[in-house]
C-alpha cells in the first residue's frame, strides 16, 4: 500500500468507461497546465508584498 | 559548479520522451540494455554537462571492481579497497568547497558523478550484494543503467541491486490504462511540486525568521512542503519508469499517518530506509549479535539504530544540523523500539493489539510523531548562524 495504491487498483479494473477516460485525461491536462503556468510565471503570479 | 537536474527545462522531458520512444518497441534484452545506457549517458552529457568519456571511465572502474568482487582470494581486498575509495570520494565531494576547488580537472566530473548521493548508495548496495553472492555482477550497460538512471538521479528512489537485476529483461507491453496511470503520476508530481508545494513555500514559509505562534504554524507547513516537494520527484520518476518499462520503486506511503518513528521510516523515503536496513542496520545488528551470542537484543538494536541513523544524517550532508537530525531520528527509533519491547512484556501480544486499535491512542501517536518529524526538519534549515550573530 503506497500513496498511489488507488491508481494501481484502477489499473487493474479494466475496462474503463469513456467518461472515466475523459475525466482522468482532463485532470491530467489541468494539472499540467497549472504546473506549467506557475513554473513559468514564477514570482509575478504572487502579490509582491508577501 | 555542481550539476543540477532542473525539471523545468525542456531537455529533461525530451530525454524522457526519447527513452519512451526508443525503448518501448525493443524486444531484445541486450539491445535494450545498451539503448537504455546510451539514453542515460546522453542525459549526463546534455543535461548535467559532464564529460561522457570521464563518466564512462568512472563507470568502467566501478564495473571492473564489481566483477572482481567475485574473485576468490581477491574479493575481500577488492571489497575493502572499493568501499574505502568510494566512501573517500563521497566524503571529499560532500565536504564544502572541495569539488568546486578542483576546477575542471579529470577527477572533478568523476567526483560529481560518484558524489551524487544516490549513485553512491547504489554502488555500495551492488557491492554488498555481489560480494555476498546474492546476485551476479552487472555487464557494462547494466552498470550504467543501475548507477545512473536519469529519471532517478534527482532525488531517488534508490533501487536495490536485487530489484534491478530481478526485473524482466523485456517488460510486458503496457496497456492504455497503465500508460494513462503513468502520465497521471507525472502530472500529479508536477502539480504537487510546482503548484501546491510552490504556493505553500511562497505564501507561508519565511525560512523561520519568525517567532511565536507563527513559528509553530510554519513548522507544520514546512514538513508538508518538504513532503509534497520530495514525493513529487518520486511520483515523476515512478511515472516515467512505468512508461519506459523500467521498474522504479515507490518511495512514500502517507508518512503523515505514521504512529511512531519506526512506522514513519516504513512510510517516508522508503527506498532509503530499506537501504539503511540492508546495508547498515542488519550488518551492525548481526555483527553485535554474533559477539554476544544472541543476548542483549534491545541493547544491540539500540546501537544499530544509533550507528545507522547518525551515518544516515551525515549522508545527507556533513554538517552539525544533519548530524543532529540523524541523532534525533536515532533517538526516536530507539525510544519507539524500547517502548514497544516494554509494552509487549507488560500487556502481551494480544494486549498490544487491543491497545493499538484504540482510536484515541492512535490519534495521539500520529500527532506526536508528526510533531517530532516536523521539528526534526526544522533543525536542518533553521538560520542558526543568524541566531548566534
Amino acid at each position: 500500500m503506497t500513496d498511489q495504491s488507488d491508481n494501481a487498483a484502477s489499473v487493474r479494473s479494466e475496462p474503463m468507461p469513456p467518461w472515466r477516460w475523459a475525466y482522468r485525461l482532463l485532470r491530467v491536462v489541468v494539472m499540467l497546465l497549472m504546473a506549467y503556468w506557475l513554473s513559468n510565471s514564477g514570482d509575478a503570479f504572487f502579490y509582491q508584498g508577501f | 559548479m555542481n550539476p543540477t537536474i532542473d525539471l523545468t527545462t525542456p531537455g529533461f522531458w525530451l530525454v524522457a520522451l526519447l527513452a519512451m520512444a526508443v525503448m518501448t518497441p525493443i524486444t531484445h534484452g541486450a539491445l535494450r540494455r545498451w539503448v537504455w545506457a546510451c539514453v542515460n549517458l546522453l542525459f549526463i552529457a546534455w543535461m548535467l554537462r559532464l564529460r561522457v568519456v570521464e563518466v564512462v571511465a568512472g563507470v568502467a572502474v566501478a564495473h571492473l571492481a564489481l566483477r572482481l568482487l567475485t574473485c576468490r582470494g581477491w574479493g575481500l581486498l577488492i571489497a575493502l579497497g572499493g568501499l574505502a575509495s568510494t566512501v573517500g570520494l563521497f566524503v571529499l565531494h560532500k565536504l564544502p568547497g572541495v569539488s568546486q576547488g578542483m576546477g575542471t580537472s579529470v577527477v572533478n566530473p568523476l567526483l560529481l558523478a560518484v558524489g551524487f548521493s544516490y549513485v553512491f548508495l547504489r554502488l555500495i548496495d551492488a557491492g554488498r550484494v555481489i560480494y555476498e553472492g546474492g546476485r551476479a555482477p552487472p555487464d557494462l550497460p547494466s552498470t550504467v543503467n543501475y548507477l545512473l538512471p536519469f529519471h532517478m538521479l534527482a532525488a531517488g528512489p534508490i533501487q536495490s541491486y536485487e530489484d534491478f537485476v530481478d526485473q524482466p529483461a523485456i517488460p510486458k507491453p503496457i496497456s492504455a490504462v497503465e500508460a494513462l496511470s503513468g502520465v497521471e503520476r507525472i502530472a500529479l508530481g508536477l502539480f504537487k511540486k510546482f503548484v501546491v508545494a510552490y504556493m505553500i513555500r511562497k505564501v507561508f514559509l519565511t525560512e523561520f525568521y519568525v517567532t511565536g505562534p507563527y513559528f509553530l504554524f510554519e513548522v507544520q507547513l514546512h514538513y508538508l512542503w518538504i513532503y509534497l516537494d520530495f514525493s513529487a520527484y518520486s511520483d515523476i520518476a515512478v511515472g516515467i519508469g512505468r512508461l519506459m518499462g523500467v521498474h522504479t520503486p515507490e518511495n512514500f506511503d502517507r508518512p503523515y499517518l505514521a504512529r511512531n518513528m519506526i512506522d514513519f521510516w516504513d512510510r517516508w523515503h522508503i527506498s532509503l530506509s530499506l537501504w539503511v536496513r540492508r546495508n547498515l542496520f542488519i550488518p551492525v545488528q548481526l555483527s553485535l549479535a554474533r559477539r554476544t551470542g544472541g543476548k542483549r537484543a534491545l541493547m544491540i538494536a539500540t546501537l544499530a539504530f544509533t550507528v545507522s541513523f547518525l551515518l544516515c544524517g551525515l549522508w545527507h550532508g556533513i554538517s552539525w544540523p544533519f548530524f543532529a537530525w540523524g541523532a534525533m531520528h536515532a533517538f526516536g527509533l530507539v525510544v519507539t523500539n524500547a517502548y514497544r519491547y516494554w509494552l509487549t512484556r507488560r500487556l502481551g501480544r494480544k494486549g498490544v493489539k487491543a491497545y493499538k486499535e484504540k482510536l484515541i491512542y492512535r490519534l495521539l501517536a500520529q500527532l506526536g510523531t508528526f510533531q517530532y518529524v516536523a521539528f526534526s526538519l526544522v533543525i536542518i534549515v533553521y538560520p542558526w548562524k543568524d541566531l548566534w550573530s
